[in-house]
């Protein structure tokens, strides 16, 4: 037992040592803020995009969307049981494929088009076939203890799920089975984005962490911290060397990840509501951002200021994404609608 | 140490879990999270010290460049590219995608 307790008090004082060796390592680069080096670059002005279309059909809140690849499909999910697949060109709904369990909390797009997943407080990532002549469930990916906050596709053949029993999951879809699974965090994961070259992932927790994942190894790269609440949403920079968070402590934050600490804060004493979605425009120049006060605030992600708001719904913006093209926003809340703008 | 645990929680009459689903019936399990102290057996307490330790390596292990030369590159990324964002620099009115398309009666 001494000898147990001796290696433990070894332990701990290594760890302090190591933790106090990060942030000494951080300072030692901290040379400059973004806000500063930023005051060169020209002001965005107002940002004002107007709502192209309203899109109906949900009878219920919607919990999730997400775009195809081809910029122009959009899948929603909502608490109505349904998730649907919507020709945002037209404003057509293209399918509605029927869930097992309603309480679905994420959706994703293949990017090929063929398949969709969505998963919930079932535990369960359920895949489906939405080309065949009706949508037909391909794969239910059950193995996560706790609910299914985000899933993303890398390709038909593979996913990545992020889930309440506070691990990630690398799927193969051929087998149904897990090939790695990501643990570290120590609260529910609620949301994850793949990097631009698909070799690593980030995902966000309630232990108020964000995470850079190598997606082969399964280990994590990095942890950024800084947030005082849980981390709802993540999205990679478009360049790929930077992340940006939403919290319900109602900041948002970017991390570079070569500079591996937090580069500026997006906050502001009027907004006191959570945030619940990110989503960048193409340049990386804008962040959109969902919060719970019915709103969608665009922020200058240079300057972290507020340039725009994007009002409309009548109840929180649960879910926000940006087209591959870049071409609108799309926002969807619990009032049952989603809205496009640009 | 604090752990984050989740429990299964049969509930009766409304109870709202943190992303808001709403249940009035007892079928269903909700998860919510919960704050206890777990004392966890030493052996356990070791191991997960041993993997932290390995962790904590690894992350400081980084190479981490200047925050004034990510910050600079950042910039050069948006400043490059705010040309090909519609979101910044707007639609042409013609070709917006999102926008029903005007029908012009030819007289």
């Amino acid at each position: 037992m001494a000898a147990e307790k001796a290696e433990m008090d070894a332990l701990k004082k290594e760890c302090d040592g190591l933790r106090a060796q990060i942030e000494a390592a951080r300072k030692a680069v901290n040379d400059g803020s973004m806000s500063a080096s930023a005051g060169g670059v020209e002001a965005v002005g107002r940002v004002q995009l107007k709502l192209r279309k309203n899109l109906k059909g949900h009878l219920a809140k919607i919990y999730a969307m997400h775009w195809s690849a081809d910029s122009r499909q959009m899948v929603s999910a909502s608490q109505d049981g349904k998730l649907l697949i919507w020709d945002t060109f037209t404003g057509n709904k293209l399918t509605a494929v029927p869930l097992k369990s309603a309480w679905v909390m994420s959706v994703a797009f293949a990017p090929s088009g063929n398949l969709v997943a969505s998963g919930g407080l079932d535990n369960i990532c359920t895949v489906y076939n939405i080309k065949a002549a009706s949508p037909k469930t391909l794969r239910e990916l059950d193995a996560h203890t706790g609910y299914l906050s985000c899933s993303r596709f890398l390709s038909d053949s593979e996913i990545i799920t992020a889930s309440g029993d506070t691990t990630c999951c690398l799927w193969d879809l051929e087998t149904g089975k897990q090939k790695v699974v990501f643990t570290n965090h120590i609260g529910d994961c609620m949301s994850l984005a793949l990097s631009p070259d698909e070799n690593s992932f980030i995902s966000g927790a309630c232990d108020s962490l964000a995470k850079l994942w190598d997606i082969r190894s399964g280990t994590c790269k990095q942890t950024f911290s800084g947030h005082t609440s849980d981390i709802n949403a993540i999205a990679f920079f478009p360049s790929g060397n930077a992340i940006i968070t939403g919290s319900d402590d109602c900041s948002c934050k970017m991390y570079d990840l070569r500079a591996d600490q937090e580069v500026i804060g997006y906050q502001d004493t009027s907004l006191n509501a959570g945030v619940t979605s990110v989503a960048l425009s193409n340049s990386g120049r804008l962040i959109f951002a969902g919060y719970d006060d019915f709103n969608c605030h665009i922020w200058d992600s240079l300057k972290g200021e507020k340039v725009g708001v994007l009002s409309g719904h009548d109840n929180r913006v649960s879910c926000t994404g940006v087209p591959a093209d870049g071409m609108g926003v799309c926002t969807g809340s619990w009032d049952s609608f989603l809205k496009l703008w640009n | 140490k604090i752990i984050y645990t989740h429990a299964p929680v049969h509930k009766e009459g409304r109870h709202w879990c943190k992303k808001g689903h709403c249940r009035v019936k007892t079928e269903y399990n909700i998860y919510i999270k919960r704050l206890t102290v777990t004392t966890m057996t030493s052996n356990s307490n070791l191991s997960t010290m041993r993997r932290l330790v390995e962790q904590l390596k690894l992350e400081a292990s980084v190479e981490r460049i200047k925050v004034s030369q990510a910050a600079t590159e950042l910039q050069q990324y948006c400043l490059q590219n705010a040309g090909k964002d519609a979101l910044l620099v707007g639609v042409p009115t013609g070709s917006n995608p999102f926008r029903e398309p005007r029908s012009c009666a030819v007289v």
